[in-house]
Formats: C-alpha cells, structure tokens, sequence
C-alpha cells in the first residue's frame, strides 16, 4: 500500500517536476506568510516580521530546497541529468565518440560472432532426447594408431548383443540418394537404419508408426519437412510409395520436432537387426547407443573393452589390434572444431582487451581535458561520486553503443563466419543469434564499460581542485588546438593499432 | 537527503505530527505552531524539516493532503489523518510510553 502511493507520488514528481515545485513552493511561501501574519499580529511591523520569521524559521530558499530533495524521484532526476550531460559531452567531441564507439563495435562484434558459433556448436546440449548419453561408437586400430568413427557390422551386432550397460545400439549407413516419388525425384540424404535407431533417440512419431524389425527393407520413416515439402501435410505422407534407388518402400511414420539425425537425414530406410556385410575387416556401419540411465560413461567404456578383448580372442586374425570405444555423440560431431573454435575465441577475446586498453587510452585524453570541469565540481563540494558517476556514465553509453552497434556487426559477420565454416564444422545449420548471444554481447558491453572507465573515473575522483586550477596551462586560444592535436595523434595511433591486430589475427586464423 | 543520523528526532517528530493532526486537519505552519504552543516552546520546528515529514508521512499512507481556503481567504495546503495513520499514532504512543517508563525507571533508581 505505502509503497505503491512512494511509487504513485515518486511517479507524479518524476512526470511534472515543475509542478512539484511549484506546489513545494507554494507551501512553503504559504507557510511564511502565515508566520509574518502572526508577527505582525503581535504589533510588529512588516519589516520586522519579516526579520522575525527569517530569524526563527531560516532562509525561504532553504526551506524550498530541503522539502523538495525529498524523495526517490530526486536520485532518478540526478541520474537522467547525469545520462543527458554525458550524451551532451559524447555529442561534442564527436571524433572521440567516433572512435571509441567503432572500436569497441569491432571488439564486441567479433566476440558476438565467434559466440554465436561457440554457443550452438561446443556449449548448447544436441537437440536430442537424451542427449547426454548419447555416444558413437568407434574402431581403435592399432595398425593404424587412432580409432576411426566406423564399425563392422558384426563387431558392432556384437557390441549390442553383449553391452549390459548400453540401452541401445543402432547401426546405420547412408549418404545422398536418389528418392523417387509418384510424379517426381529428390536427391536427399537417405539412411539406412536399422529399427533400434528409433530407441537410441526415443523418436516418436508425429504421424503412423515406427517401424519395426520385421518391416525391414520395406518401410521407411521421413522427417516432418520432407512430408510437408511432399505431400503437402504429415497425415498424407502415411501410407505413401516412395522409390529409395529404386526398391519401392512405403512410408510408414513421420518424425517430428526437426529430427535430422545423421547429417540432415529426411529418410530413414529400415534395414535389418543382422547387418547385411558380414565382414570384420569392413568398416561400412556407423553405430550410435544410448547409455543406460544408471550406468556411468567410464563404465561403458570399461565393458567395451572387455567385449573387445573377447572379440580379439575369438577373431584372432580379423580382430587384432582392434578395440571398440565409445565417444559422447557431442564430443563426436564437434570434434576438431573444437580447438579452432577456442583459438579464435580467445583470438576475438585479445582483440576486445585491446580495444577496451585503446578506448581506456581515449577517456584518458578525454580526462584531462576536462580536468578544469571536474575540478570545479569539486570545489563547489560535489562528491566523489557525483564527480566519478557522469565520466562512469559516459563510458557506458559508449560501451552500450558500441555493443549495439557490435550486435548488427555481428549478423553479417555469423553469416559470413557460416559460409566460410569447413564442411566438418557440425551444426552450422543450427547457427543464429539468440537470446544466450544477446545476453552476452551485453554482458560483455557492460564489462567493456566498467573496464574502460575504471582509471579515468578514478583519476576525475582525485583531481585536486587548487592544483588542477592552478597548474591547468592549456586555456584559451592554445587549449582548442592543443586538444585537437593531441585527439588527432591518439586516433590516428589507436585506428592503426586496431587495424594491425586485427589484420594478424585474421592471417593466424588463415 | 537529510534524514540521516536524526533517528530519534525524526520518530518523536512524525508522532508529534500524527498526534496534532488526530485532533483536527491542519496546514504546515498550524502544526509547528501547534507543536511549539503545546510543548511550551520546547519543541522549534524548523520549516524545512516539517515539510519534508510531511512528504514523507504522506507517501507512507498515514496522511492525506488537500489544497483548501484557510480563515483568512489564502489557499493552503492541509493535512488529514488517514485510518492508517491513527493506527500507527497508537502504535508509536504505546512505543513511546513504553520507552519513556523504561528510561523514567533507570533515572528513579539512580535518583
């Protein structure tokens, strides 16, 4: 209640300020008339009235201004002057703005996009039910030193057939097929799967059914957009002939919520639980499982090469030197990326700490010239922080309007960074600015802001103000020039620094 | 803002205000006459601080305020006691007697 008539009131002298001044006034010169009427009411003159009521009551003046500080409204009222005057300031020494802004928009605008990428490909989950225990399934061979992310086929009906602590295992092949439909053909990516693969992902289907072991062959599953795209809706795609390199299957099911599990796959074909090739020595499977609930990675890991170790046993000539590894699905498809991805991070994070140090250099130019103004303001008894808040202020409207700025950089750049990705580089499709990215580049601005504006505030909270008028010798005609020379060498300095960084960077990640 | 290290002060002044208004409606100045006359001059409340409690009494609930004529055809502005703020009048007397005994108490036994 009292706090909704603080806002009620605070918000009514926040909209009209004049008018509660005016009131203030009003109350006030009401009250010191009533007191002189009193004086005078006791046989003294006007005159004297008047003496009497300043003597016992003090000044109108300081009255008014006692009763109108009141309120929270007022510390807003500093605040937004405070944010005007620094727009003011930034306004008037457009090169500084200028440049501090455009180098920072580079800074956070590298950092936005290389986010961007970091965000969808190392730190968001797969969006996969059960991502986290998702794994492939890989070949370790010894004759060649590093373990491949394929299997055989027995190997791998092995591995299923003898893992207590995997749920599911799915072998799957595939590529881009040649799909023939009643009145036309699509090349898509097509993969063969046999009928646990629906288990490892716990897919459900948004239409029909899944398919089962015993439609291998026959019966394949399409994702919701290659119905649509189609056949027009997902219902009519059930039921449907479809051609896959020209062995007629019939759709059976559609899977929903953007499935494209492998690679962009649209269709998957149902093979049968026996893997076709028979061979060990032929890596044509790629098989994914899906851990159990209650068993940890490292205890997967250790089952494998116990499975393995048998298989070694039992195929001494096929399976020598071969080991069975599982890989976190995520781990996986990221891969190499990984480390380039880091690079260029912490290349666009060296980028953003030189732009925060040049733009740092920039306030304190800006500093010093305004050293006479703070010094004023401290000799006419203005806090520390009231001194520090606008030089604070000013520097994160630049920091803010450079992470603006940055964020548009940044839209381009992301598509540009996507287009140039390697092929390899996985969930390029996936990448966009979202909300996570905005979140940062703001964080990022605000720290940008605090870092850069840290020394200069500090320096205006300790300007002496005897000192810094006295020893002040850059006034009157000089001072104009002087400034502009030495803003001028400081941008020149700072935009060549910028550009060089920025160049070397970009050949190193070349 | 000049509240600070005026806490006594300023809790015995809003209850001074509360206890004046609970008697009739009143402009600033009838209440610092009012507290002066009645505290035999022990009490000088200064303009400044006045309006201020009454700012503040009136964002808290305890007050209302209008504009109205006073006896000599000047628009002033006057102050109401809400239900709330009689409330809180009885709260802060009981506080204070509790306070003053307890401190009356303490002298009595020195005394």
């Amino acid at each position: 209640m009292s706090l909704w008539r603080q806002l009620r009131f605070g918000w009514r002298g926040l909209k009209d300020r004049s008018a509660r001044e005016r009131e203030v006034a009003d109350e006030v010169a009401q009250y010191f008339e009533e007191a002189e009427a009193e004086w005078r009411s006791r046989g003294l003159s006007p005159e004297e009235a008047k003496k009497a009521t300043r003597r016992e009551a003090g000044s109108m003046s300081a009255a008014r201004e006692q009763a109108s500080e009141y309120g929270w409204e007022n510390g807003v009222t500093v605040f937004m002057d405070d944010l005007k005057f620094a727009a003011r300031q930034l306004w008037k020494h457009k090169a500084f703005t200028v440049t501090a802004v455009l180098t920072l928009a580079l800074g956070i605008g590298a950092n936005t996009a290389i986010f961007t990428v970091v965000e969808r490909v190392l730190l968001s989950p797969l969006p996969y039910n059960n991502a986290d225990r998702l794994a492939l399934l890989k070949t370790y061979r010894s004759q060649l030193g590093r373990a491949i992310p394929r299997v055989t086929g027995p190997d791998a009906a092995d591995v299923r057939d003898q893992a207590r602590s995997l749920e599911a295992v799915s072998l799957y092949s595939g590529g881009n097929l040649g799909v023939q439909l009643k009145d036309h053909a699509t090349f898509t990516a097509v993969t063969m799967a046999d009928a646990r693969f629906a288990k490892v992902f716990a897919l459900r289907p948004v239409a029909g059914r899944l398919y089962t072991d015993a439609d291998a062959k026959h019966a394949v599953l399409v994702s919701e957009r290659f119905a649509r795209d189609n056949f027009g809706e997902v219902q009519a795609a059930v039921g449907q002939v479809l051609g896959v390199e020209g062995e007629p299957q019939e759709i059976v099911g559609v899977v929903g919520d953007g499935f494209d599990y492998p690679n962009g796959t649209q269709v998957w074909v149902a093979s049968p639980s026996a893997p076709e090739w028979k061979s060990r020595t032929g890596f044509n499977y790629k098989a994914v499982a899906l851990r159990r609930a209650d068993e940890s990675f490292a205890g997967a890991q250790t089952e494998m090469k116990t499975i393995s170790q048998r298989l070694q046993a039992a195929y001494a000539k096929e399976n020598k030197g071969k080991e069975m590894l599982l890989q976190p699905l995520k781990e996986a498809l990221t891969g190499d990326s990984r480390a380039t991805l880091m690079f260029l991070w912490a290349a666009a994070g060296l980028i953003l700490l030189i732009a925060c140090v040049n733009v740092m250099h920039l306030q304190l130019v800006r500093s010093m010239e305004r050293q006479r103004e703070l010094a004023i303001r401290r000799a006419l008894g203005s806090s520390r922080w009231r001194v520090m808040q606008p030089v604070f202020l000013e520097s994160l409207l630049v920091a803010l309007i450079g992470g603006v700025a940055g964020v548009l950089l940044a839209f381009p750049t992301v598509r540009a960074l996507v287009a140039m990705a390697p092929k390899e580089l996985p969930r390029t499709s996936e990448i966009h600015l979202n909300g996570w990215v905005l979140g940062f580049a703001l964080a990022l601005s605000v720290v940008t802001a605090m870092m850069s504006a840290m020394v200069p505030a500090m320096r205006a909270a300790k300007v002496d103000p005897a000192e810094a008028l006295k020893s002040d010798s850059s006034r009157g005609m000089t001072r104009n020039r002087a400034g502009m020379l030495r803003d001028g060498l400081v941008v020149a300095a700072v935009a060549g620094t910028f550009v060089l960084r920025w160049a070397r960077v970009c050949c190193c990640v070349r | 803002m000049t509240d600070a290290n005026t806490d006594v002060i300023q809790g015995t002044l809003d209850m001074l205000i509360l206890k004046t208004l609970s008697l009739r409606p009143l402009h600033g100045f009838g209440i610092g006459r009012r507290v002066e006359q009645i505290s035999g001059g022990v009490f000088k409340v200064n303009p400044g601080s006045l309006l201020t409690a009454l700012q503040r009494l009136e964002r808290a609930g305890w007050l209302d305020s209008e504009w109205r004529q006073t006896e000599n055809s000047r628009k002033a502005k006057f102050y109401t006691l809400t239900a709330e703020g009689r409330k809180q009048l009885e709260v802060e007397t009981a506080d204070w007697a509790r306070r003053a005994g307890a401190i009356a108490r303490l002298l009595e036994m020195e005394g």
